[in-house]
């Protein structure tokens, strides 16, 4: 026969059953605390209006500034200031491009990744850029429309192709001596001002062509439009095209390792002689003609900030605090303002800036690359060490 | 909530009180009684409610008490009243950060992945259980400490449900020391390992954890006194564990630890169970609370703790404060899985029928046969196959993967649409160079180097073969190694023992050309044979320079034999047979993207245009034959080498990978470099450069192979034993280059850049195989037991560094029953074990591929119809991908073997003919084949093996179509025949999978119609044509291991035979 006392226990117990099951109702106990999976979400669909589209929103206004000055310089293809100014048209769509650099992912990236329509490669298809072919069609008769441009491979259109029809030379073209246009005559035929003409021409119609693809994406993640951002924060569901978190979570470290093979090896490392050159690596820097390598290190640490800090939003920086690693977070941005600081000290193209310990070519790399093993090491770590689960003990 | 909380100690395989592991307890339990009442198993089980469900002790307070504060536990946590104090996952991480930051990141060491898991798991159980007894013995000898732990102690019986009986303070210290320890273990094991595998688990718990608890750890608290005797020095038993719970002091201070008795014998605390039955509980005066108040039990332990606790109450207070406002972090379940994917390229051995193996068919006794055969009739005990001469000759097929079409059960990959390097794959096992199947040639491995190498690189012209015998299942103790599918046996034309002679040329679409020869003559003592072939095609495949795309081969095979008086009771026979074959061959592994497939697919790209294979083979073999009455013998000496070049497009210098290059969309980046493969645009930059890459290769094997059978007899019982010895050794040397190429104006063009050396290795292998099979028939019923060994070294000497060689050995049990049920019907099953080696050059962890063969079955056999439906199932424990160039592979993956975990394959094979006789000598022979195969992988897996990839739980093979099937008309008379065959081969995947399949990724179903048909002119002279897919339909063969391939487009050939009519065209009398 239980005890009085174990009458009032029972009731104590009972009494904290009740208040169990009326809590949520009431509003007390504890809100779920959310899970990791949670937090991955929530950083997830923030992607998309928080980072990929203020970027855009940036890039677009860039190029059509640039279809304007290039439309002035077909009105005038002979004035040097209607060039210079479709010059410093491209500069700036570049830099704005180049912290979009960073962002390819989804419909950006390349075709042979989960969600990828390689619109990125329509707009910028660098190291893919063929000099002699974008003077070939020059001198074929530049495309006559956008729908003529978008039936041409990428190598000859986009920034890399305008940087081209741009910077080249006045009456030079990339091509050898025994190829057309050279071999045919077919340049020469058309003499200096023919050649400035159907430059301009080109660089026209490419620049209406790059409006076009910018809207196109900006269509592919706008939430009124294709809303690819509800794709990336709702993996597994629906018609995303990530199986899970795991998924949508490496596209999104993928994007941000651009900076890591992009932009340390391929556009400082190997340019400055810091990274062995081996096959398949041609060791050029990028955007020669125009000699502006340098300009772009900055815009893509620009865009590796943006998707890190998830914009105004939720980014990688609080997943990490909320997971207890803020101090890695505080590591990376002050690696990144270091980096900044070293790629604002630029002021000449990368293969004249110096792979000499002092020398600014050097000091860009090396932040950058104290960047990147973070990026490569303790971000990895934190994101992929998983610890088993301990089987009940006594006193558990 | 409240339901979920009150339910988890239950469902949760971590808890003690995982259902499952009290039922297993229950047994322990049961066992135990039996045990202890000498076996008296009826007492026992009259005890056994007693020692089980022990109703005195459930109704006791105590227990009620038990109850109480697990629903208070569970409750409080439900209102966020216990808080975590900390984070394994905070811990394991930051403690790797940091020794990243301090150590550096080291270079993995070179461990197993199995070993890395037992090892991890070992490592995870003793710092479990070291800590747990460090904190209990803190418990007992802390006197603040003692104060809380004392409701546990209180507990005056013991059951299962005591293990909850504990303080939600010393809850929350055992789950900190957890935190910690687990945090510790794992951060260091994760710097140390990069997390290449976690330890082993069991329903994602702790396996040994887990296992403890499940059998002891609920006798734990019971009242069953269940020792361990001497292990008792090792292991805590239960006994020990309720002698702690004594009311003595001494008894208290004792038996501290949970699984290992170590940290006890260290410690001093170690006491013997020694038949000691303690009376539980803790004497009123030593208790801090009342034994039947559950507020009682939260509070006053708290205010005694305290007041031990005196001047540091402030410290312990504040203690309690963060506690409460503890939060644990834990990771996000999603993580990538490895630091992000660079662009570039991905990483990079006839049928046999059940039978009898070796066995000289009675009606041929110069033919090794691998099924043997009544009346046609196969007598295996599992599915057995064999095609013969006169069907071979029928349809005149120069692939052996349009003759394997009939045959069920067979999976074939298609890759230059001639059969030229077949892709034959049999109950599931990879197809890829046939690599998984024992392929032979008159009983003797045929691949180049089966062991080293077990791709089989070279293929014997179906032209001049005989025979094609398929077998699987029960073939694995007769034929190895590859034994997990079944085996291949081609036979060659026999010695002849009379005049024989026989001419066939044939001319065809595409400039095609045979060229087939034999003539021979002997007696019954001695035989001469000497048989050509020479085959040539223009190609079916167009480059846009027009040069050719085919092929040529010839074939010499000379037999030479001699044999003793047949009138003999022992006859001894000497045979000879040397070959030699060579073939030049315009092909490429370069296939079409898909939308070029779509429009043109019989195009060739410009890129692979100067693709060319060359090798040639030698095969010697001498084999000695003795029979006797009951008894024959055979053993064989053979050498066989091939020399193998083939200079191909790899890879460009640059850009991603030419498999994922061609199945992309044709825009962006990939477009550019589809239009240089095509020739439309020249290679502007370095990485655009197109690698070419020869690879030559040298091959020898060598061997000794005995097979000996004795038949006996007694009454109805009968037996022949098989009794089988072979001595192997191969090799393969192997030098691979690149050059670099640009594509210029549509061509292919030397840079003149340097050549890499991109493999430089010599593989060897040495192989000891031995097998006993016996057919023990009683009657109707046969029995048909067998065992087989192998034991394979293999050795790798890369670019000058030897490595130790590597020792396996392995049993494969089989056993087969047939039995005839009827005169017309049999009915068979089997079961064996499957093996395939690993091959040299594969990753450490590699585990031979092995698996459990189950077939079951039944035969039917009138004069006019044969039916037989065979289901199979195997059960691979691990099916292995093969890494060959056809598979997609690179080069530093060559040859290597890679883990595929287990896997199920299942199906259903079926095969019907029916003979009818018409008027005029007409027949009619209807025959139908179909097979359903179902896979399934059993765990999730990353794998570099391109046809795997990331592999999910459920996810079917590649290359396995669900469906296929044969039917075959036949209208047969002395004078002509007229045959209609169709193939049809359902949908398959080019990468593991399940659900729909990505376009990109789908090989739709195919089929062709083939027709053929001869006509005798006169005693001497024959004419024949076949056409070979008849509504010349476009198929998609395969998407390996560059792009989407053509099967062969509509193929017409006509010729005449010219041949002696004495004894037909195979040289039997």
């Amino acid at each position: 026969m239980p005890s009085v006392r174990e009458r009032r226990s029972w009731g104590f117990v009972a009494g904290l059953c009740g208040l169990a099951v009326a809590g949520p109702f009431l509003g007390c106990g504890p809100g779920a605390e959310p899970e990791g999976n949670e937090l991955v979400d929530g950083l997830l669909e923030r992607v998309g209006p928080d980072v990929v589209l203020p970027t855009l929103a940036e890039v677009e206004p860039a190029f059509v500034a640039l279809a304007q000055a290039t439309g002035a310089w077909v009105a005038d293809p002979g004035s040097a200031d209607a060039r210079e100014a479709a010059q410093a048209a491209w500069r700036e769509a570049m830099a704005a491009w180049q912290v979009a650099e960073v962002h390819q992912l989804g419909p950006a990236a390349t075709s042979l990744r989960p969600g990828g329509r390689d619109l990125r490669d329509a707009i910028y298809s660098w190291p893919t850029t063929s000099r002699c072919r974008v003077d070939q069609a020059t001198a074929d008769g530049p495309p006559a429309d956008v729908a003529a441009v978008r039936a041409q491979l990428v190598d000859v259109r986009g920034l890399d192709a305008l940087e081209v029809l741009l910077f080249s030379p006045p009456t030079e073209n990339g091509c050898l001596p025994s190829v057309a246009p050279n071999a045919s005559g077919a340049w020469d035929a058309l003499g200096a001002d023919g050649i400035a003409a159907a430059r301009a021409a080109h660089a026209a119609v490419l620049a209406e062509d790059l409006v076009g693809q910018v809207r196109l994406l900006q269509t592919a993640w706008d939430p009124d439009g294709e809303d690819f951002g509800a794709l990336l924060g709702r993996p597994g569901v629906g018609d995303s095209p990530y199986d899970g978190e795991a998924d949508a979570l490496d596209a999104v470290y993928a994007a941000l390792f651009y900076l890591e093979l992009v932009t340390k090896d391929q556009k400082l490392g190997e340019v400055l002689g810091l990274q062995p050159c081996e096959e398949g690596c041609s060791g050029a820097p990028e955007t020669a003609l125009s000699g502006s390598s340098h300009l772009w290190i900055g815009p893509n640490l620009e865009g590796f900030r943006r998707l890190f800090h998830g914009g105004e939003g939720r980014g990688l920086d609080d997943l990490l605090d909320d997971l207890g690693h803020g101090d890695l977070a505080v590591d990376l941005e002050a690696a990144l303002d270091a980096a900044d600081l070293a790629a604002s000290a630029l002021v000449a193209p990368i293969e004249e800036s110096g792979m000499e310990p002092g020398d600014p070519g050097r000091a860009a790399y090396e932040a950058v690359k104290v960047l990147t093993d973070l990026l490569k090491g303790d971000l990895v770590t934190v994101l992929a060490l998983a610890v088993p689960q301990e089987a009940a003990g006594d006193n558990d | 909530m409240l339901l979920q909380a009150l339910a988890e100690p239950f469902v949760d395989p971590a808890s003690r009180t995982f259902l499952p592991a009290l039922a297993a307890s229950g047994l322990v339990a049961a066992a135990w009684a039996v045990a202890r009442r000498r076996g008296a198993v009826g007492a026992a089980v009259r005890a056994l409610p007693g020692v089980l469900v022990p109703w005195r002790l459930w109704r006791h307070r105590s227990s009620r008490l038990d109850v109480q504060v697990l629903l208070v536990r569970q409750v409080l946590g439900v209102l966020g009243l216990i808080p975590a104090l900390g984070s394994a996952w905070w811990v394991a991480t930051r403690c790797a950060r940091a020794l990243d930051a301090t150590l550096g990141a080291p270079a993995v060491p070179d461990v197993p992945v199995a070993v890395q898991a037992v090892a991890y798991a070992l490592v995870l159980f003793v710092a479990w259980d070291l800590s747990r007894y460090l904190l209990h013995r803190l418990m007992h000898e802390v006197p603040a400490l003692w104060e809380v732990h004392q409701v546990h102690h209180s507990a005056e019986v013991l059951t299962p449900l005591t293990f909850f009986r504990v303080h939600p303070i010393e809850a929350m210290l055992y789950e900190l020391r957890g935190v910690v320890v687990t945090g510790l273990v794992a951060g260091g094991w994760y710097w140390l390992f990069r997390g290449e595998t976690g330890p082993v688990t069991l329903l994602g718990v702790h396996a040994l954890g887990l296992v403890a608890n499940a059998t002891t750890g609920n006798l734990r608290h019971s009242h069953l006194p269940l020792g361990f005797g001497r292990l008792e020095a090792w292991l805590v038993s239960p006994a020990q564990h309720q002698l702690h719970h004594g009311q003595e002091e001494a008894q208290q201070r004792s038996n501290y630890g949970t699984w290992l008795a170590a940290w006890d014998r260290l410690g001093g605390s170690w006491q013997p169970s020694a038949g000691a039955r303690p009376v539980f509980g803790l004497r009123a005066t030593d208790r801090n609370h009342a034994p039947d108040d559950v507020v009682s039990v939260l509070v006053r332990p708290v205010v005694a703790a305290l007041a031990r606790l005196g001047p540091r109450r402030p410290v312990a207070l504040a203690g309690l404060v963060l506690a409460a406002g503890a939060r644990a972090e834990e990771p996000p379940e999603a993580a990538p899985d490895a630091p992000p994917p660079e662009d570039g390229t991905a990483p990079e051995e006839a049928g046999t029928a059940p039978s009898e193996a070796g066995e000289e068919d009675e009606l041929d006794p110069g033919m090794v046969v691998i099924v043997e055969q009544r009346g046609g009739v196969p007598r295996a005990a599992g599915s057995a196959h064999v095609i013969g001469e006169e069907e071979l000759e029928r349809w005149e097929a120069d692939d052996i993967h349009r003759v394997l079409a009939k045959v069920p059960g067979v999976y074939v990959r298609g890759e230059d649409g001639f059969g030229l390097r077949p892709n034959i794959g049999l109950r599931g096992a990879n197809s890829d160079r046939s690599a998984k199947i024992t392929l032979m040639e008159d009983g003797i491995l045929l691949a180049p180097a089966p062991y080293a190498a077990p791709a089989a690189y070279y293929f014997p012209m179906t032209t001049r073969v005989v025979g094609v015998e398929v077998f699987k299942g029960p073939a694995a103790t007769r034929h190895g190694p590859h034994t997990v599918g079944g085996a291949i046996n081609l036979q060659t034309r026999p010695l002849p023992d009379h005049h024989v002679a026989s001419l066939d040329a044939a001319l065809g679409m595409r400039s095609s050309v045979k060229v087939h020869g034999f003539a021979g003559t002997g007696t019954d003592r001695w035989g001469l044979l000497l048989e050509g072939v020479h085959l040539g095609t223009g190609g079916f495949k167009e480059l846009d320079s027009g040069n050719p795309t085919g092929f040529e081969r010839q074939e010499l095979m000379l037999k030479a034999g001699v044999r003793g008086d047949p009138s003999r009771t022992v006859v001894h026979g000497l045979e000879l047979k040397v070959g030699y074959a060579r073939e030049q061959s315009d092909e490429t592994y370069l296939g079409l993207s898909s939308a070029d497939f779509a429009a043109t697919p019989y195009r060739r790209y410009a890129a692979s245009d100067g693709d060319r294979m060359r090798w040639q083979r030698t095969q010697a073999e001498l084999t000695w034959r003795i029979r006797g009455p009951s008894f024959d013998l055979r053993t064989t000496a053979y050498h066989h080498m091939l020399l193998r070049r083939w200079t191909k497009v790899n890879r460009f210098a640059g850009g991603p990978d030419l498999h994922d290059l061609l199945l992309a969309d044709p825009g962006g980046r990939a477009g550019v470099f589809q239009a240089i493969l095509r020739g439309d645009q020249d290679s502007a930059t370095p990485d655009e450069q197109i690698m070419v890459g020869t690879n030559d290769r040298r091959f020898h094997s060598l061997g000794l192979q005995s097979t000996a059978h004795w038949q006996a007899s007694a009454g109805p019982v009968q037996s022949r034993l098989e009794l089988g010895l072979r001595v192997h050794g191969d090799l393969v040397d192997r030098t691979h280059t690149e050059d670099p190429f640009a594509m210029v104006d549509g061509a292919r063009v030397a840079t003149g850049g340097a050549t890499l050396t991109t493999l430089d290795v010599h593989t060897e292998a040495l192989a000891l195989a031995a097998h006993a099979h016996e057919d023990l028939g009683i009657g109707p019923i046969r029995v048909l037991p067998g065992v087989r060994v192998e034991v394979v070294q293999t050795a790798v000497e890369e670019a000058g560094v030897r490595e130790d060689p590597t020792w396996r050995a392995i049993g494969l049990p089989g056993l087969g029953v047939v039995g005839q049920a009827t005169w017309w019907l049999d009915l068979f099953a089997g079961v064996h074990r499957g093996f395939s080696p690993v091959a040299p050059r594969s990753p450490a962890d590699t585990r031979p591929e092995t698996s459990w063969n189950v077939e079951a079955g039944a035969r039917a056999t009138t004069g006019s119809t044969r039916a037989e439906a065979v289901g199979f199932y195997v059960d691979y424990d691990n099916l292995t991908g093969q890494c060959t160039f056809s598979a997609g592979c690179a080069d530093d993956q060559l040859d290597a073997q890679l883990n595929g975990g287990a896997v199920d394959v299942y199906g259903v094979e079926a095969l019907v003919a029916q003979e009818i006789r018409l008027p005029h000598q007409l027949e009619l022979l209807l025959e139908g084949s179909y097979t359903w195969t179902g896979s399934r992988f059993r765990t999730g897996f990353e794998s570099s093996f391109p046809q795997f990839g990331r592999v999910e739980a459920g996810d079917a093979l590649p290359y396995v179509p669900e469906h296929q099937g044969a039917l075959r008309a036949t209208l047969g008379h002395p004078r002509f025949t007229f045959a209609l065959g169709a193939d049809l081969r359902g949908p398959m995947r080019d990468v593991a999978g399940q659900g729909d399949v990505p376009e990109d990724e789908l090989l739709p179903l195919t089929w062709t119609l083939d027709l053929a048909t001869t006509v005798v002119i006169t005693r001497f002279l024959s004419a024949y044509a076949t056409v070979s897919n008849l509504a010349d339909r476009v198929n998609l063969a395969s998407f390996r291991p560059f792009g989407a391939r053509p099967g062969m487009p509509v193929q017409v050939m006509a010729g005449l035979k010219l041949s002696l009519p004495e004894g037909g065209r195979d040289g039997r009398r």
